[in-house]
Order: structure tokens, then sequence, then C-alpha cells
């Protein structure tokens, strides 16, 4: 039986809201890429705003398990094995697990500009074939992310050296933290607070891509609004 | 020297020289206006042709003319916000 996660039936209900809420960022930034690709019709805007909705579906697949698990099971331990008891619950893992990957390879496909499908489909197969193969599967999902988001680091961390700027700083901030959560969450199947760890370090970057989407939009609304009356 | 022009920046400068032309302009002065080489150029007319931004005005003794779309007009319209989502996502 493969052991998915540690957590404590105290933060069931949290990480569910926590895990919605991060759905619901990365949905936002995604609808507003595909609102923003209506009007130039860019490969790299469509393709950015397809891995942020890959990763808020999974973030929704997630907080629907963890939301699942505790309506359907009794819990009686103060820390919850989190392991594949039931079809629906590994489903609603191998679902998170999936679309994170997918939408994280999609945006680290997009940093390296490159034209064409070849290397886009050698980086999903590779980092599902890590996966597929290992017995620790959670262990070398959260190892595969940590990479693609250390990657993801790399190209800000060139954007803002190069160019400066506050967005750039904060998209920084906001890979720093997810990495460093993502690593975090590599220990999850080992000690419950790592998945609490995980979860606050992950809630403190979408919560910098929240704020730099709020400054992008909030120029473009307050226009609008004095076009409107 | 200055910063080198974004596609969205040149995509921008082609759609403008062909607006302030009333919307119908023969290559050469694209060519001159966008400061690009005549195969960029003739790239990026492509492009633009397939997204629906321009499209060719009817054959004249004088040859080919291009004139700017409602999409195109809209691109323009809403270029600063397409590029600070660009810029502030780090993209493109």
């Amino acid at each position: 039986m493969t052991e998915f996660y540690l957590i404590p039936t105290w933060f069931f209900g949290f990480s569910s809201l926590l895990e919605l809420f991060f759905g619901l960022i990365t949905l936002g930034v995604a609808l507003y890429a595909f609102y923003v690709n209506r009007f130039c019709d860019e490969r790299e805007i469509k393709l950015f705003g397809y891995g942020f909705l890959a990763i808020a579906l999974s973030y929704f697949s997630w907080a629907f398990v963890n939301w699942y698990v505790p309506f359907k099971a009794s819990i009686q331990e103060e820390i919850f094995r989190f392991n594949n008891y039931e079809m629906l619950v590994s489903l609603g893992v191998y679902a998170h697990v999936f679309l994170f990957l997918i939408g994280l390879v999609t945006l680290v496909f997009l940093t390296m500009m490159r034209e064409g499908n070849r290397l886009y489909s050698l980086l999903v197969i590779l980092s599902f074939l890590i996966i597929v193969f290992s017995e620790q599967k959670i262990i070398s999902f959260y190892f595969v992310s940590s990479l693609l988001l250390f990657y993801m680091i790399y190209h800000y961390g060139r954007e803002f050296y190069e160019e400066g700027g506050k967005h750039n700083a904060l998209m920084l901030l906001a890979f720093i933290f997810l990495f460093i959560a993502s690593v975090d969450f590599t220990f999850s199947a080992i000690n419950h607070i790592h998945f609490v760890a995980g979860h606050i370090l992950f809630l403190i970057g979408y919560l910098f891509i929240l704020f730099n989407l709020v400054l992008m939009v909030k120029p473009f609304l307050r226009k609008q609004k004095q076009k409107n009356g | 020297m200055g910063k080198k022009r974004s596609r969205l920046e040149i995509i921008r400068d082609i759609l403008v020289v062909i607006k302030e032309k009333s919307g119908k302009i023969k290559p050469t002065h694209i060519l001159y206006k966008s400061n690009l080489s005549h195969q960029m150029m003739d790239e990026y007319l492509t492009e633009l042709l397939k997204k629906g931004f321009i499209e060719e005005g009817e054959r004249e003794d004088k040859g080919r003319t291009y004139c700017i779309t409602k999409k195109g007009q809209m691109f323009l319209e809403r270029y600063k916000m397409i590029a600070d989502f660009t810029e502030g996502f780090g993209i493109g």
C-alpha cells in the first residue's frame, strides 16, 4: 500500500479551503491570460493560460480529496495515514499529480521559448516516467515538481537580474516559496508537520502571484470604470 | 543603443504604420517605416494575415496593399494590457 501523506486530522478542513484558494488564484491567472489572448492570439499567452488552468484543476481535485476523506471516513487517530485505501481518493490524488505536473511542465517549456512539440513531449514523458517507475510516487512527484520549480526560479531570477521591476520580483519570490513548499512536501509521508508547513509556504507563494495579478488588473479596471462613467 | 524590440512591439509598430496610412499601405512603405529586413517583414505580415489583424487589399496596378482589420484595431487598443501581462508574468 502506498503511503501518500501523514495529515493531522485537525488540518483537514483548513487544507481543503487552502487548496480551493490556490485553485481560485491560479484559475484567475488562467482566465486573465485567456482574456488577454483574445486580443493578441499569442501562443505563449495561450500556453501560459493552459499551464495555470491545469494547476488550478489539480488543486480542485486535491481539495475534493481532502474534503471527501474526513466526510467519508471515521478518523479517530490524531494523525491520518493518507494512503490509497479507496479508489476515488487514489484517483483524486493522481489527478492532482498529473495536472500539476502538466501545468508546471507547460510553464517551464514556455520559459525556454522553443517552438515545436518535441521538447514539450520529452519533458512530459520524462516527468511521468520518473513517477511511474518509482516506489514512493508522492516523494518522486514532489522531487520532480521541485526541479521544475527550480527552473522557474532560474527564469524569473534572470528576468529580475536583467530587467528588474516589481512584477519580476514578485514572481521570483512566489516561485521561491513554491519551491520550498514542494521540497517540504517531499517529507510529508514521513512527518505530518510537513503537510501543514507545505500548505502555509504554498499559501505565501500564491499570495505573491495574486498580488502580481491584482497589480496588473487594477489599472485596467480603473480605465474601464472611467470609460463607463 | 536602444533595447531590442519584442515581437509584440514589432507587431504594434507594423499595425500603427498601416493605421496611420488610413488603413491602406504598400509593403515597401511598411518595410521603410517598421525598420525590418525584407524576410522578417514578410514573416510578420504572413502572421498578421493568419491572425486576421490585417487583410490584403484588392490588387492594384502598383502591387499589393494591406489594410488593418477590426481585430487589428482591437489589438492596438488593448496593447498596453497585453504588454503589461507579458511583462508582468515574464513571458514572450
